[in-house]
């Protein structure tokens, strides 16, 4: 295994103390079985890579890390068990050490194939329609995620009245006849639709009033292969960040803007890491915002985003916020945030839903009104309509 | 012991439910370890209890089956208790996680086992109360774990170990009663009290379910006072005039150089180079009186050190306190390879000993050329001597010899071979050491014939607390 070494080196400095299983919210949301915790996980990756027992199946055990890395934080011994899953994932998907989830393998054939997650680009740019862009070196990049989610919020409630065998035997499918995708057309959630879509128009309209220049692809957009990353399919998410790479040369950008903490985090991260000299200046889209907002004095709790404030990127959103209400944080904020479960969302769907109802509750205790800035968080918390987006919330105030 | 047959296995999975039971190898990996260096074998079966019925209906297999039963919650045991030393199934209790009461007028909470002590007094903190007890691991112990190795922590100069505060507790027995013991009033006088029992039990008597637990209001304020000394004497002195002037300190814990070096960036404070121990001391008091004991104990102490830093920054103290709590976690930094471990020592004398105990602990660690760090609760007379090994058998062998020597030293010094850890199966020989020192080995005759009471086919954390010579 290709990876041993560096994982070794990693799991070997564990002192086995707990505490990073004591933040992970995968384990109570597994109901405390322990490789779906960060401690089980760095236990198990120990195993597995001292004894090469191919009857293990240790694929969900990593897989079902959210990868929020509130394991990192609390770390006595400053070891990343999210690393670690990293790894192992990219073990399984490039080395086949174990089981290769059949919705992971779809989703990497399916964005290989089509550059876009749900293989359906001219879809994912309407929100678009109607809007002039200017010419420009800087380049909105939406990173589709906001488009995602109406999509993968139908499934699921589709899954729910599925059998799990059926919906894994569909994902295989899809996964050998990647055009089969293109149904997922159909299958959204309308009202999230509009709001996700919304947001998008609110982000672009708060940027050009602040006098920002920038262009976008519309059904050109190309996807950045956050998927590909997040999965292990480091081999084709080498291959994939290296052409859109070179694309995006060929357009002549210089700047772009992201507009959600995945999308931001995979390209100002993980690109320079697979890209030589990587030149493109990653900015995120709070950043960039040069509005007099109104106050709005209400009382609002925050969702921070796990990939802005555990993964060591900065971002403006909570200085704005904090000029126009009145933020009280949850228990669990800044470096002890917690994941809004989303990540999980397409691969373990119970586990996703009961992080995100915890962390639901756990907000709720702060204030009724819920602002997140992520559209995975959005996603995950949005039970009543006292949550909003970022973007939706500061649009009032401008 | 024989692996579970498959009609065992059915029956336990009918009565727990099989939602509540981990079969396979991957999902039962995890368990052959706990945050000691001290390796268990897999479990046959890890039992996931919903409630204190599934538990005894299962215990009752067991028992009638002879199938060793190992109890664990957050595996934050430092001297394998929880991890097992023979072959059977793990009852793990996390999924008894709830907070089930609280009543603020009579002080008490009500919890399951698998409350982790953070949660607990986040919890409590919103109505300005907190439970005392705060093992260094409280963010991943739980009540079930704290109470099962009577676990102390910094506070324990000021409020004692877990044992005070407990008032009552449902238990299963090993034998799959279901007991409750104790009440829920702060005063009791009714015939033997089978709390305090079960307090330390470390899983050999069964399986903890519920626990009311005292609780306090917050301190209304408090400060901290660091300072630094060239000897251990000095240190001893200025916290026993501290004591002798009437001020009880909140915690009062020591360090020595490497263990400072360990966490000197975590604690962003200038330390003074001639420094080889540092005291730190916390003080509690109302608003209007802090100052002035604040100033009380720092006149004290300056006349053993000639540095001191005060700091009541709320901040500071927490980024300093957590340093403190992390200093074992720290030292790993200083192993030489990812192969070495570094095995925390835990031992007690009383407090006027320490500073004799500790110089000969020292003595006895060079002498055998090993590095080791010392830290400790100073204010209770705690030592922990953390010892850097190499993970073979001749360098564990050299460790169990200097435990026991270290041991022998407490026991002198009329002390304990375990303060707040327990004994698990790393100490149960010096507890059997401490015993017969004491000339007193019937004592522990008296335990194994309390197991028995609870346990009588002996199948609940065989090898912990007691030595067996294994088949």
């Amino acid at each position: 295994m290709k990876n041993r070494i560096e994982i070794e080196s990693i799991v070997n400095k564990c002192i086995k103390c707990g505490f990073c299983e004591s933040v992970c919210p995968t384990l109570p949301a597994a109901d405390y079985n322990s490789i779906m915790g960060a401690r089980g996980r760095i236990l198990l990756a120990q195993f597995a890579i001292n004894n090469e027992d191919q009857s293990l199946k240790i694929s969900d055990s990593f897989y079902s890390c959210l990868d929020c890395f509130a394991c990192v934080q609390v770390c006595p011994a400053g070891i990343n068990a999210g690393q670690v899953s990293e790894l192992m994932k990219e073990g399984i998907a490039d080395e086949k050490i174990a089981r290769v989830n059949p919705v992971a393998e779809m989703i990497k054939n399916v964005v290989v194939k089509y550059k876009n997650p749900l293989g359906i680009p001219e879809e994912c740019s309407k929100w678009a329609e109607n809007i002039e862009f200017s010419v420009s070196e800087t380049l909105l990049l939406t990173g589709d995620m906001y488009q995602l989610m109406p999509y993968t919020r139908y499934i699921n409630k589709l899954r729910k009245h599925t059998n799990q065998t059926l919906f894994m035997a569909f994902s295989w499918l899809i996964g050998k006849m990647p055009f089969l995708i293109k149904l997922s057309r159909h299958f959204y959630d309308k009202k999230l639709k509009l709001e996700m879509e919304s947001s998008l128009r609110n982000i672009v309209s708060m940027l050009q009033r602040s006098e920002v220049k920038f262009n976008y692809l519309r059904e050109d957009e190309p996807y950045p292969g956050t998927f590909l990353y997040d999965l292990g399919y480091m081999n084709e998410f080498k291959e994939y960040a290296g052409n859109l790479y070179r694309y995006l040369k060929s357009k002549n950008v210089k700047r772009i803007i992201c507009v959600d903490p995945h999308t931001y985090d995979v390209l100002k991260n993980k690109y320079p890491d697979v890209i030589e000299n990587f030149d493109l200046d990653i900015v995120y889209y709070t950043d960039l915002l040069n509005l007099n907002f109104k106050k709005s004095g209400e009382k609002i709790t925050v969702q921070e985003p796990c990939h802005m404030v555990l993964h060591g990127n900065t971002y403006r959103a909570m200085d704005i916020l904090n000029t126009v209400a009145d933020v009280k944080l949850p228990a669990n904020s800044g470096k002890s945030t917690m994941c809004c479960g989303g990540p999980d969302e397409l691969l373990f769907p119970e586990i996703s839903e009961n992080v995100s109802i915890e962390r639901y509750r756990n907000l709720k205790n702060s204030s009724n009104k819920i602002v997140t800035i992520c559209p995975l968080c959005y996603n995950s918390l949005s039970y009543d309509d006292n949550v909003q987006d970022f973007s939706n919330f500061m649009k009032n105030l401008m | 012991m024989k692996t579970l047959s498959s009609d065992i296995i059915k029956k336990i999975v009918d009565v727990a439910g099989k939602n509540n039971v981990l079969f396979t190898k991957e999902e039962k990996i995890p368990y052959k370890n706990d945050a000691s260096y001290i390796q268990g074998l897999l479990p046959e079966l890890v039992i996931m209890p919903e409630n204190a019925d599934q538990i005894a209906s299962v215990l009752k297999i067991c028992s009638s089956n002879g199938v060793n039963v190992t109890v664990r919650s957050g595996g934050t045991a430092l001297t394998g208790s929880s991890v097992l030393q023979y072959p059977g199934i793990l009852i793990n209790t996390m999924k008894m996680d709830k907070i089930l009461d609280l009543n603020l007028s009579s002080r008490y909470v009500v919890c399951q086992p698998g409350v982790r002590l953070d949660k607990l007094n986040e919890y409590l903190k919103k109505y300005n109360f907190f439970y005392p007890p705060d093992p260094a691991s409280s963010r991943a112990s739980t009540v079930g774990g704290s109470i099962s190795t009577n676990a102390g922590g910094l506070r324990a100069v000021k409020y004692g170990a877990t044992k005070e505060w407990v008032l009552g507790a449902e238990f299963v027995t090993g034998n799959g009663n279901i007991i409750t013991t104790g009440e829920y009033t702060l005063k009791r006088s009714a015939g033997y009290d089978i709390t305090a029992l079960l307090i330390g039990s470390e899983g050999t008597l069964g399986v903890l379910t519920k626990a009311i637990l005292k609780i306090e209001p917050l301190p209304e304020e408090s400060g901290r006072i660091l300072s630094f000394f060239r000897d251990i004497s000095e240190v001893g002195m200025a916290i026993s005039d501290v004591k002798n002037a009437g001020i009880t300190p909140l915690i009062a814990e020591f360090m020595d150089l490497q263990t400072v070096d360990s966490i000197r960036d975590r604690m962003n404070i200038d330390i003074p180079e001639y420094t080889q121990f540092l005291l730190m001391i916390d003080i509690d008091s109302t608003k209007k009186s802090l100052n002035d004991k604040m100033i009380q104990a720092e006149e004290i102490i300056k006349k053993y050190s000639s540095d001191i830093i005060v700091i009541t920054d709320k901040g500071k103290m927490d980024e300093i306190y957590n340093a403190r709590k992390g200093a074992y976690s720290s030292l790993l930094k200083q192993r030489e390879n990812d192969k070495q471990i570094v095995i925390i020592g835990d031992l007690i004398v009383p407090a006027s000993e320490l500073p004799d105990t500790m110089k000969e602990i020292r003595r006895k660690i060079d002498e055998h050329k090993i590095k080791a760090t010392l830290f400790g609760h100073i204010g209770d007379g705690n030592i922990h001597a953390n010892i850097f090994a190499e993970n073979t058998v001749d360098g564990m062998k050299i460790v169990d010899e200097l435990q026991m020597e270290i041991a022998r030293i407490a026991i002198s010094h009329r002390g304990c071979v375990s303060a707040e850890h327990g004994i698990g199966t790393e100490k149960n020989i010096l507890l059997y050491e401490e015993y017969r020192k004491k000339n007193s080995l019937y004592t522990l005759e008296l335990m194994k014939n309390i197991k028995n009471v609870f346990d009588p086919e002996n199948i609940m954390n065989r090898g912990k607390i007691f030595y067996e010579k294994q088949d």
